[in-house]
């Protein structure tokens, strides 16, 4: 009697496995690179959004003292340093800034907005997230603008140019970008002081 | 005497070639959402920076009012440039352009003198498959300033 004999041979073979769990392998590793290099950069934004916050807020607060006071006196204790003290017209209490480079920027002795450049890893360690690298308020250059008149000046004389700049760091703690502010103020409260010391 | 017959059964080319190709589409379409992400974020910071550039130079031309400047000269030609996106090295990748249009308000009076300042911003969108008829963007202000009268 004629019989057949089926035999199955089903399933992967060696080369096949090795092959498979190498593309697998890679695959695998690219995925988890490339999701690093995802959570790195959100971690980065996340960073650079909040002191893009935080630069705008505190020079909103700046700007809007700052066009009420007639004068302001600057005190630079140290090259990381500055307080401002805010004059206002009819003896108001005045106002106090100060703006420290390792503390951020404290307005009548309290900090305005959230300010902590370091970031405590799960292991303890502390690394710099960011850091003010760089703040000044100034009058205007008369030759800023393109309107050259004795008006034109006196606007000027009222006037402040406030810059910030703050730097963020990588995990290795090296500057990757430097982020910069600037604002102009006019101070209709100091061109009415200044247009009566003229006057006088 | 019997046959024996061996089955080898496995993936076929065209299966496996269809599984790659999904596996490629699927990838490419993350990564093309990440980079739409990543431009739509950058995009909203030149956003940002060009309002702060406008707020600036309203401000200036504000406060010249507010002192008495009564002719500001014209727009220059592309309107005053400045920078919205800078390279590590300081060099300009987005430029934007201001422009203005001051004019003294049709009802302002003989003791309380008024002005319209118009001011607005142009610079380039950066986007994939943005159509070329919408490349600009824009922001623009509309405010008046009243000249103070110091006698």
């Amino acid at each position: 009697m004629k019989k057949n004999y089926y035999i199955y041979i089903e399933g992967f073979t060696l080369i096949e496995m090795l092959i498979n769990m190498i593309i697998i392998s890679t695959l695998t590793l690219s995925v988890i690179f490339v999701f690093y290099q995802i959570q790195v950069d959100m971690n980065l934004n996340e960073v650079k959004d909040n002191m893009v916050v935080y630069g705008n807020t505190i020079l909103d607060d700046l700007e809007l003292e700052l066009s009420k006071s007639q004068r302001i006196i600057r005190t630079t204790q140290s090259s990381n340093n500055t307080s401002l003290d805010l004059y206002y017209p009819n003896n108001e209490p005045r106002t106090k800034y100060f703006i420290s480079f390792e503390e951020g920027l404290f307005k009548n002795d309290t900090r305005l907005d959230t300010y902590n450049p370091f970031k405590e890893l799960p292991n303890g360690k502390k690394i710099l997230q960011y850091r003010i690298s760089e703040f000044s308020i100034d009058e205007p250059t008369l030759t800023t603008g393109d309107v050259w008149s004795f008006e034109a000046n006196e606007a000027r004389y009222a006037s402040y140019e406030i810059i910030l700049e703050i730097d963020l760091y990588n995990t290795a703690e090296e500057i990757i970008e430097t982020l910069k502010f600037k604002r102009r103020v006019f101070s209709p409260a100091k061109f009415i002081h200044n247009q009566g010391i003229n006057n006088a | 005497m019997g046959k024996y017959n061996k089955i080898i059964s496995g993936f076929s080319l065209i299966e496996t070639l269809v599984g790659i190709t999904m596996t490629a589409v699927i990838c490419s379409t993350l990564l093309l959402g990440i980079t739409q992400t990543k431009l739509y974020l950058e995009s909203i910071r030149v956003k940002d920076q060009a309002f702060q550039e406008l707020r600036n130079y309203t401000n200036e031309l504000k406060s010249m009012v507010a002192t008495g400047v009564t002719s500001f000269p014209p727009n220059q030609p592309g309107g005053k440039p400045v920078q919205l996106k800078t390279d590590k090295e300081g060099n300009t990748i987005i430029r934007g352009n201001i422009y203005k249009n001051i004019t003294r308000a049709a009802d302002s009076g003989q003791y309380s003198v008024y002005y319209n300042i118009f001011t607005y911003i142009t610079w380039d969108k950066q986007k994939f498959f943005s159509n070329k008829d919408e490349r600009l963007d824009t922001l623009s202000f509309n405010t008046y300033q009243i000249q103070f009268q110091m006698q």
